[in-house]
């Protein structure tokens, strides 16, 4: 059942990653070694801190998929008041059991985490620090926190895509 | 007086040192055996997990009671029969299912109507397996009593329904709130207030 629908999803991603303009910001989503391991790549949305750089997310599909939903987490550091700094792992609703739907597919989860980067959530913060300037309104703090660990870790526009 | 201080030390220390090193490597002979039945696969001949038990139960032993031999096989028996229970299997699934969701029942999945063949137009897809219902010579949907009658493949949405109540679609709870009205009342509460006139 989840390799028959993965199998899916490989085709309809290869269909419209990157070519689909409506996802102008998954730049790759491509299986490993197996369809239940997969990286992509995202582009910092625009109108947002995170413009300009790209970061890499690794997907691991739990084998009752699509009953459970996948679990993906940032593969290079990104401040971001819903993504834990150290491990990558971002506070979703729809990436747990509770709020998960069997109809999501792999490229809503991404268009969702795409979604989260412009518009977080500091009520549920996995980064205190860059919730609390978010809290307080503090939008140029803000921003420049961001932007100071994107140029860290982030990778540019001219860089190569995450493999 | 000092030398001999000395020399006690020394002496004292050799043997901490050779009195530690036998249990030291019993431990170690017991994690790796007990680390191999927790991550092994099952791949392994069994003869031999038996026998590495056995002397891990006897090196266990040496440096305190004696252990018969029967008893150490005792142990071993258990051990494969331990690595033959699919224990992490089951303590995930409590895990999974010692949330608060909860599911429908067997007979309201079994009562769920059926979508005639007839009735399935050839662009309709179980958003579940995201298959065309028509792909399959022998379709068994089934609709949802939400607002959009929303149709899957039974054996995609039994699954779900297992372990959540909702339609994957709209989100609408299938099963009647029963809940606030089976609530009991607190007779016990009802005492106090009675006791504080009485």
């Amino acid at each position: 059942m989840a390799t028959k629908r993965l199998m899916k999803e490989f085709s309809l991603v290869q269909k419209s990653i990157p070519s689909d303009s409506e996802y102008p910001n998954i730049l790759t989503l491509q299986p490993q070694d197996t369809l239940f391991q997969w990286k992509g790549t995202i582009s910092g949305p625009k109108d947002t801190p995170f413009e300009g750089y790209k970061w890499g997310l690794i997907i691991d599909i739990p084998h009752t998929y699509p009953s459970s939903p996948p679990s993906v987490k940032f593969a290079n550091k990104i401040c971001h008041p819903n993504v834990n700094f150290q491990t990558g792992e971002i506070c979703l609703n729809i990436l747990n059991q509770e709020h998960w739907s069997p109809a999501w597919n792999l490229i809503n989860v991404i268009v969702a985490i795409l979604q989260l980067l412009g518009n977080p959530e500091p009520l549920s913060p996995l980064n205190i620090d860059v919730s609390n300037l978010l809290k307080l309104g503090d939008m140029s703090a803000y921003d420049g926190l961001i932007k100071y660990y994107a140029v860290r870790y982030g990778l540019k526009d001219e860089d190569g895509i995450l493999d | 007086m000092s030398t001999y201080e000395a020399q006690e030390e020394a002496a004292a220390r050799e043997r901490a040192s050779n009195t530690t090193q036998p249990p030291q490597r019993s431990h170690e002979t017991l994690a790796t055996m007990l680390s191999n039945l927790f991550t092994g696969e099952g791949t392994r001949d069994l003869p031999q997990e038996t026998n590495l038990a056995a002397q891990g139960i006897r090196l266990v032993g040496s440096d305190g009671e004696e252990v018969s031999q029967s008893q150490a096989q005792e142990f071993a028996r258990a051990m494969t029969l331990l690595q033959e229970l699919p224990i992490r299997d089951s303590l995930l699934e409590q895990l999974s299912t010692q949330k608060d969701i909860e599911g429908v029942s067997q007979e309201f999945i079994d009562s769920l109507e059926r979508v005639s063949r007839k009735s399935l137009k050839p662009d309709q897809t179980c958003s579940i397996c995201t298959s065309d219902f028509l792909d399959d010579p022998h379709p068994l949907v089934v609709k949802l009593p939400c607002e959009g009658n929303h149709r899957f493949d039974l054996e995609c949405i039994a699954p779900w329904l297992k372990v959540h109540s909702t339609c994957p679609l709209c989100r609408k709870n299938l099963v009647e709130k029963k809940k606030f009205e089976d609530l009991p009342v607190d007779s016990e509460e009802e005492e106090d207030d009675w006791e504080m006139y009485g």
